[in-house]
């Protein structure tokens, strides 16, 4: 018996022990833990009103979900969602695109999200210095592992592309932005500046370029609505002044953190995985 | 709620999330699903009926649950699951190509033990298997 493992039976009306089909999900004092705690979970999910309790104390036993890598995980999986992630995967190149998709392609060693600081550079293919100095100035969104490392996952690849893209000059305003004390203001300053140059330097200007611009836009735009409903929710709750102060507008909100903003239910970018 | 025509669902998400379903398995938190914080209709765990069988599958379900808005990065890989268990059934929003499990918060867990079949992943060539819940006898009884 000890040797045996379960299998649910297609109809999910009982299991499969030793070949032999048992009726229900009772439980079977004499297997390993880690299959008796299989059938106490598929008990709980089809047969609740059969549920023993042993069946639940085994069940309390057992790690309680989520665990601190999916935290991570979701936190990671939340920015990628995040319009302003969006807004940055169509200005990476096909290429580009199909590397976030895989990374394995270029970095090898069946790399996979989240990546350390030196897949990441292998992935841009910047150099680790330079993967670390974004890291530094908020650049790019990151988890922590259990010893403290940076973990960048798919929405970090998609920023590194961009950034790596842009001009030294542009990325040491992105930068600034970040270091300024009303990072907000800042970007409604070079939006505007950078908008009306575009404008009046008499370039082409091109209808597909133009709908691409807006649509891109409006995913920023978005995002500040939300930060801005989900921020009056907390006020609305009582928050204290001083967390909704500095959560919402302390120095370190970049552009990409106000996808973090939009996210306050969500552990912070800096948040240390156990 | 799920019809008798849909015996599967698919929920689209990404490599980094669906790796961290397979793994945390392995460390004996077993299958579960943790709600995001997105809540289009309320918090859940959303799926549609657009299975993974090419490219297009992706700018189907991107068009018709997404507004167009996502990126491949979020939708390369693809959980294949059963629409009921005993706990939960998914129920249809007002989209046709959508049902949802409805949860109270983000952070919610959704236990998966019966409910996922397999998770697959698209890469040029297609989509493949990358895991199959190996608890679920192939044969059936009797």
């Amino acid at each position: 018996m000890a040797g045996s493992s379960v299998k649910l039976i297609p109809e999910r009306d009982g299991y499969l022990l030793g070949g032999e089909r048992v009726e229900g999900f009772p439980d079977q004092a004499d297997l390993p833990e880690r299959q008796r705690v299989k059938i106490a979970r598929w008990a709980t999910q089809l047969r609740p009103d059969e549920v023993t309790v042993d069946q639940r104390a085994l069940l309390e036993r057992q790690p309680q979900p989520p665990s601190p890598r999916r935290r991570a995980a979701r936190q990671r999986s939340d920015m990628l969602s995040s319009p302003l992630v969006r807004a940055l995967w169509s200005t990476l190149d096909e290429q580009q695109q199909s590397l976030v998709l895989n990374p394995d392609r270029r970095v090898g060693d069946g790399a996979r999200f989240p990546l350390t600081v030196g897949k990441l550079a292998a992935l841009v293919q910047a150099d680790r210095q330079k993967i670390r100095r974004w890291g530094d100035n908020h650049l790019l969104p990151s988890t922590r592992d259990h010893n403290g490392h940076r973990q960048y996952g798919a929405a970090a690849a998609i920023v590194a592309f961009a950034l790596e893209g842009s001009k030294q000059n542009d990325r040491e305003f992105y930068g600034d932005v970040v270091r300024s004390d009303d990072p907000l203001a800042a970007v409604r300053r070079a939006v505007g500046l950078v908008t009306f140059s575009a404008f009046a330097s008499g370039a082409r200007v091109v209808a597909d370029d133009l709908e691409r611009t807006s649509r891109s836009l409006r995913l920023v735009a978005d995002a500040l609505t939300e930060a801005a409903r989900r921020t009056a929710e907390l006020v609305d709750r009582d928050a204290p002044d001083n967390e909704v102060v500095q959560r919402v507008s302390g120095p370190a909100v970049a552009l990409h953190d106000i996808g973090a903003i939009v996210r306050l239910s969500v552990p912070a970018d800096d948040t240390v995985v156990a | 709620m799920a019809s008798p025509a849909h015996d599967r669902l698919f929920h689209y998400t990404s490599e980094d999330a669906a790796r961290s379903i397979i793994d945390d398995e392995s460390d004996g938190f077993g299958l579960y699903f943790t709600v995001g914080t997105g809540n289009w209709h309320g918090h859940g765990m959303y799926a549609t009926d657009i299975a993974p069988v090419d490219t297009m599958s992706m700018d189907d379900v991107n068009a018709y649950c997404f507004g167009g808005g996502a990126t491949y990065a979020e939708l390369n890989y693809a959980l294949v699951l059963l629409p009921y268990n005993a706990e939960h059934r998914f129920v249809q929003t007002g989209n046709p190509y959508e049902w949802v499990i409805s949860v109270s918060q983000a952070l919610e867990v959704i236990r998966l033990e019966t409910l996922l079949m397999k998770i697959q992943c698209f890469d040029n060539a297609g989509w493949t298997t990358v895991w199959f819940n190996e608890d679920f006898s192939m044969m059936t009884s009797g």
